[in-house]
């Protein structure tokens, strides 16, 4: 098929490939030879990251990576001050966190008490059933969040009880376990309400707050009792 | 029921209609009539049992909450339905209070003449899981923490460890009770004739334990005179709660068996009440 009007197409191949062309693709310049491409795509709080080559390292730089993830995470949701930015609140969200303060308080509530294994095991499930019902709670109650990220955040906030507990060891004083114990359930308010207010509308604000307090006065108060 | 419309169509007999002999195929033939029925139901002119008369609430940035608010608007009662028993907006309709709501319905439990005997009414039209349930727990909680006090201030010797049985044990009276007792009286009434929603009847329950929380504060006053007055008062309010508001919605009972009821609804209560001051809060 003659066609001498079309510019561009002057060769014999071209004219025996006429009607074939397609569009040119971009040949990637850089090879990096990613195993999974499509993870790197979601798991953006772990940095541009090769995949594949994360079997190669040693454990304690696997390891420093969980512990500085969840310390990042500590510091976003517990000094909210020191974050650059106040309101995407945890979109890295991770649950060793909040799992590792919940065994660390049912362990030092066990320490102190005199059936340590019943202790241990009704903190660890009033501490996880509560923060499952707290969430549910904000849902049933209109409020738009993602359910584990909210999981994520009230284990977080547990982490000042964590402290005075750790503190209230040293010394069974009343009026120092007092003191801490106030100190801790103010700081965890003060780090959960605005996530959780800004959540439910705010004719229903105290009521996805108040179940918030009651969790922390509850482990506050099993603290204050334990040797 | 029909309206003066359907009267409207032409009809050659003169006095009823409506009899047999009467009955005009011309009725049937002109063109359709359109039927009217009128309620026989109750129809509020306010909406009762939220206290902002069913407003949406007042949040201007998200449309899909005013939207779903405005079915409140409309002067009828909220469709009860059963969607899918996993999707969150079936349990959604049992949450949609407010603050001012919950707390109205709190006070309404504490002090009875303030409300009109008609709680059932209200909270029928708008069913409230957040108030029992989380009553529930905090009565739970202040039992438990109650008791701890109280041990800790009459103990014998410093060695004082606080038995976490108790909280498991309170945990399992109370959500037994609050689930228990309203679900045995609905199968009750529902043998007897008089069925009331099962949903009224949980909130109706869970709103009679609130005022035990108090009482339970006030428990931890070292004398036992004191402990038993406050129980006893306590005890015969909430009996009183559910006694006065559950009276009016058992007409279809025969008298002696309303009262046999309403004795049994008592009678569990107090046994509530009682066990609670001894398990908890008796130091001989």
């Amino acid at each position: 098929m003659e066609n001498a009007a079309q510019p561009g197409f002057s060769t014999d191949l071209d004219e025996a490939f006429r009607g074939t062309e397609v569009p040119a693709i971009p040949v990637p310049q850089s090879h990096t030879v990613p195993s999974y491409v499509g993870v790197s795509d979601f798991m953006s709080g772990l940095g541009n990251m090769n995949w594949g080559s994360t079997l190669d390292e040693e454990v304690y730089v696997t390891l420093m990576r969980d512990v500085r993830r969840v310390a990042d995470n500590v510091k976003l949701v517990l000094m909210p001050r020191y974050s650059t930015d106040k309101t995407a609140s945890l979109r890295d969200w991770d649950l060793w966190g909040p799992f590792f303060f919940v065994l660390l308080l049912a362990s030092l509530l066990a320490m102190g008490s005199s059936a340590p294994s019943q202790m241990f095991s009704v903190v660890f499930c009033l501490l996880t059933a509560g923060a499952l019902v707290l969430t549910l709670n904000i849902i049933l109650l209109g409020g738009k969040i993602m359910f584990f990220q909210s999981l994520s955040l009230i284990g977080y906030c547990l982490f000042p009880l964590d402290i005075a507990a750790l503190l209230c060891l040293f010394w069974s004083n009343a009026f120092w376990r007092v003191s801490v114990l106030m100190f801790g359930v103010g700081w965890s308010i003060y780090a959960s309400v605005p996530f959780v207010g800004s959540s439910v509308p705010p004719a229903r604000h105290a009521l996805a707050v108040y179940p918030i307090f009651l969790l922390f006065i509850t482990i506050a108060w099993f603290t204050l009792i334990t040797h | 029921t029909v309206t003066k419309r359907m009267m409207e169509t032409p009809n050659t007999q003169e006095e009823n209609p409506f009899t047999a002999e009467n009955v005009n195929v011309s009725l049937l033939e002109s063109s359709p009539v359109i039927l009217d029925f009128q309620e026989t139901g109750y129809v509020p002119a306010v909406i009762e049992g939220k206290v902002d008369g069913g407003q949406p609430s007042r949040d201007i940035e998200d449309p899909d909450f005013t939207a779903r608010s405005n079915l409140l608007t409309e002067n009828e009662p909220p469709q009860i339905g059963t969607p899918s028993l996993f999707s969150a907006a079936r349990w959604q309709q049992y949450f949609d209070v407010d603050t001012g709501d919950v707390l109205r319905r709190i006070y309404d439990s504490m002090f009875i003449p303030s409300g009109e005997g008609n709680f059932l009414e209200k909270t029928g039209r708008h069913p409230d899981f957040y108030g029992p349930f989380w009553i529930c727990t905090s009565l739970i909680f202040v039992t438990a923490a109650g008791s701890s006090v109280v041990q800790a201030l009459n103990k014998q010797d410093d060695a004082w460890y606080y038995d976490v049985g108790e909280v498991t044990f309170s945990a399992l009276l109370i959500y037994g009770y609050a689930t228990l007792a309203p679900l045995v009286l609905y199968f009750v009434l529902r043998y007897l004739k008089n069925p009331l929603p099962l949903h009224a009847l949980l909130c109706a329950y869970g709103y009679s334990l609130f005022v035990f929380i108090p009482i339970s504060m006030m428990c931890v006053v070292n004398s036992e005179l004191f402990r038993w007055i406050v129980v006893l008062v306590g005890c015969l309010e909430s009996c009183a709660f559910l006694v006065v508001n559950m009276k009016e919605r058992l007409t279809g009972l025969p008298e002696h068996m309303m009262w046999g009821v309403l004795g049994g609804v008592t009678t569990v209560h107090l046994l509530l009440g009682l066990v609670l001051k001894i398990h908890f809060f008796q130091y001989w």
